[in-house]
């Protein structure tokens, strides 16, 4: 990684990027930091310790105290007395696995202020990382009931019922966030993969639909096709199906193998014979429709 | 840069989960749980601790033994996604006539009466998830891809490993065992690796992993220590794999759904891995 050539402008814009879309770089973070940004931190400005902030995180996210430990003195420093801070400082409790001393801060931040959101998130993945996820779900219902439009919130409570083989709790948590969010391919694809994984014709029939819906959303999504034929050939091996329905599902099993050979071809790797690929699947809808 | 993960569920930093599983050991100079710090590069970890066996070591067991690519993969795979859980699956040459491979019906009666299994070589790995484990679409698509693609070469899938999601958690949880089990299905000598988190670290002084195969009863009983093997040489090409962050060069399949062009057998990996392992006997 040549960290060292590199125009601290151009690291400070990449961290910008990476805080405005919310994404996880760590590591990365960690290095540009060290190599780099560290040595010109005055020149930050404002920014300056919004940059702090990500490399705290960043920094435990690694387990590198050595690098986040500082940046937390230097925000602690500018800010004494800041929540924002005061959880970072319970971040670092966690990664140095104090849980409980971690609860009490992120309580004391909740009584502080009631409309704190990140104190209440952060005491779920307390109880996640000690892998306590019956009570995690707990935690996290509570905080639905009182946020019920925080997405991010209904995509990890999905997570932690499928952590737990709670599909039918996971479809209606992936069910919220259709519902308020109508034209996310990705969610529709993961409500129909639940589905799929329920298993049963009428699950398998919804699990279709749902993604058509993603393929129709996004034609390149390669999941939603793949899922399409798959459900397709289960619906079609279940002997309760009128003989037009029948063709209208095989047309469609057709059509989404159809679609996966294209994009296959349209990649041109020498690697993966797209044609070889289909020949599989082929033969796996030959042998549903004897 | 590969394309960023269509991960529907991509959590921002407020849900991280702390402290990092799999990173304490991955980065040098390190702090050891516990706040010692290690003032040394690289300093190799205290000796192993003998993990707790999931049932009683199965003892007239065969000999596992793993090939460098199937170890690395592995590994590699585990330390490229450190803060979710990843799972695989492991290849072996397929068994001509008898034992292992074939359809289901009557396995038992086809094995040998006596209560050894025949030995087993792993020899590579297809890297598969690590978005969500426990859907079903996605890995049946992988499966059957991974068979296709591997029947020339005379391999079949002889085993799944996991990594789980916390660096204390090495137990199969039921998306393993589901899996193990469907595989065994069609080859008695399935194998189910759990990746043991705590031990995967910079320079490997063993091979981090938990094996265990179905006993006559039907439930996976680790292996002891002593049948399982690696190849000679390998955990110190996988250090220094390790070392050089190879591992954001490895491909699953979830990187090979989002963006067709990745290549989950990793074919570049293997070549790196023959260079390496000819340097070191040369040596």
């Amino acid at each position: 990684m040549a960290t060292l050539d590199l125009d601290w402008e151009d690291v400070r814009e990449q961290l910008r990027t990476w805080r405005e879309d919310n994404t996880r770089h760590s590591e990365e973070v960690v290095d540009m930091w060290d190599y780099c940004l560290k040595h010109y931190k005055h020149k930050l400005g404002d920014e300056r310790w919004m940059v702090e902030e990500q490399v705290v995180v960043a920094g435990l996210d690694c387990y590198r105290l050595d690098v986040a430990e500082p940046s937390l003195v230097a925000l602690n420093d500018q800010f004494p007395g800041s929540l924002r801070v005061r959880k970072l400082k319970a971040m670092r409790l966690e990664a140095l696995e104090r849980f409980d001393e971690a609860m009490d801060i992120y309580d004391s931040i909740i009584r502080q202020d009631e409309t704190n959101s990140t104190a209440r998130k952060r005491k779920v993945s307390v109880l996640r990382g000690q892998g306590r996820i019956t009570e995690a779900i707990k935690e996290l219902t509570e905080y639905l009931k009182i946020f019920m439009s925080d997405s991010e919130a209904w995509q990890e409570l999905c997570d932690l019922y499928l952590k737990e083989a709670d599909y039918s709790k996971a479809a209606f948590c992936m069910e919220e966030l259709i519902l308020t969010n109508p034209h996310n391919h990705l969610f529709h694809t993961r409500y129909a993969e639940i589905k799929y994984t329920q298993g049963g014709l009428d699950n398998m029939e919804i699990a279709r639909s749902y993604f058509s819906q993603a393929a129709k959303l996004n034609p390149n999504n390669v999941r939603a096709l793949y899922g399409l034929f798959m459900s397709c050939t289960q619906v079609l091996s279940s002997s309760k199906m009128s003989g037009p329905k029948k063709k209208e599902t095989q047309q469609l099993a057709t059509w989404a193998l159809k679609e996966i050979s294209d994009r296959y071809s349209k990649c041109r790797t020498n690697t993966m014979d797209g044609s070889k690929i289909l020949e599989t699947f082929k033969s796996l809808s030959i042998m549903d429709k004897a | 840069m590969r394309p960023a993960a269509a991960d529907p569920c991509q959590l921002s930093a407020v849900f991280i989960i702390l402290p990092r599983p799999r990173i304490f050991h991955i980065f040098p100079s390190a702090v050891l749980p516990g706040g010692r710090r290690s003032t040394h590069p690289p300093q190799p970890p205290p000796p192993p601790q003998q993990p707790p066996p999931l049932l009683p070591s199965y003892t007239m067991s065969g000999e596992i033994t793993l090939s460098c690519p199937a170890l690395a993969k592995m590994l590699l795979h585990a330390a490229r996604y450190p803060q979710t859980a990843v799972s695989g699956v492991v290849l072996a040459p397929a068994r001509g006539g008898g034992g292992g491979g074939g359809g289901g019906g009557g396995g038992a009666e086809g094995n040998s009466s006596t209560s050894t299994l025949p030995s087993v070589t792993l020899m590579d790995a297809v890297p598969l998830f690590h978005l969500q484990l426990c859907l079903a679409p996605m890995l049946e698509v992988a499966l059957t891809q991974i068979e296709q693609r591997y029947k020339s070469e005379g391999l079949v899938i002889a085993g799944y490993y996991q990594a789980n999601e916390h660096i204390r958690d090495n137990v199969p949880d039921f998306v393993a065992l589901k899996v193990a089990e469907k595989i065994a299905e069609n080859n008695n000598d399935a194998c189910l690796i759990m990746v043991d988190n705590k031990r995967l670290c910079l320079s490997l002084q063993s091979a981090p992993i938990i094996v265990s195969q179905l006993s006559a009863e039907g439930k996976w009983r680790s292996k002891d220590k002593a049948s399982v093997h690696v190849e000679e040489g390998s955990l110190e090409v996988v250090s220094t794999l390790l070392q050089r962050r190879v591992q954001h060069d490895v491909s699953d399949f979830d990187n090979h759904l989002d963006d067709l062009s990745c290549d989950w057998s990793n074919p570049q990996i293997n070549k790196l891995l023959t260079t390496l392992t000819a340097a070191a006997a040369r040596d």
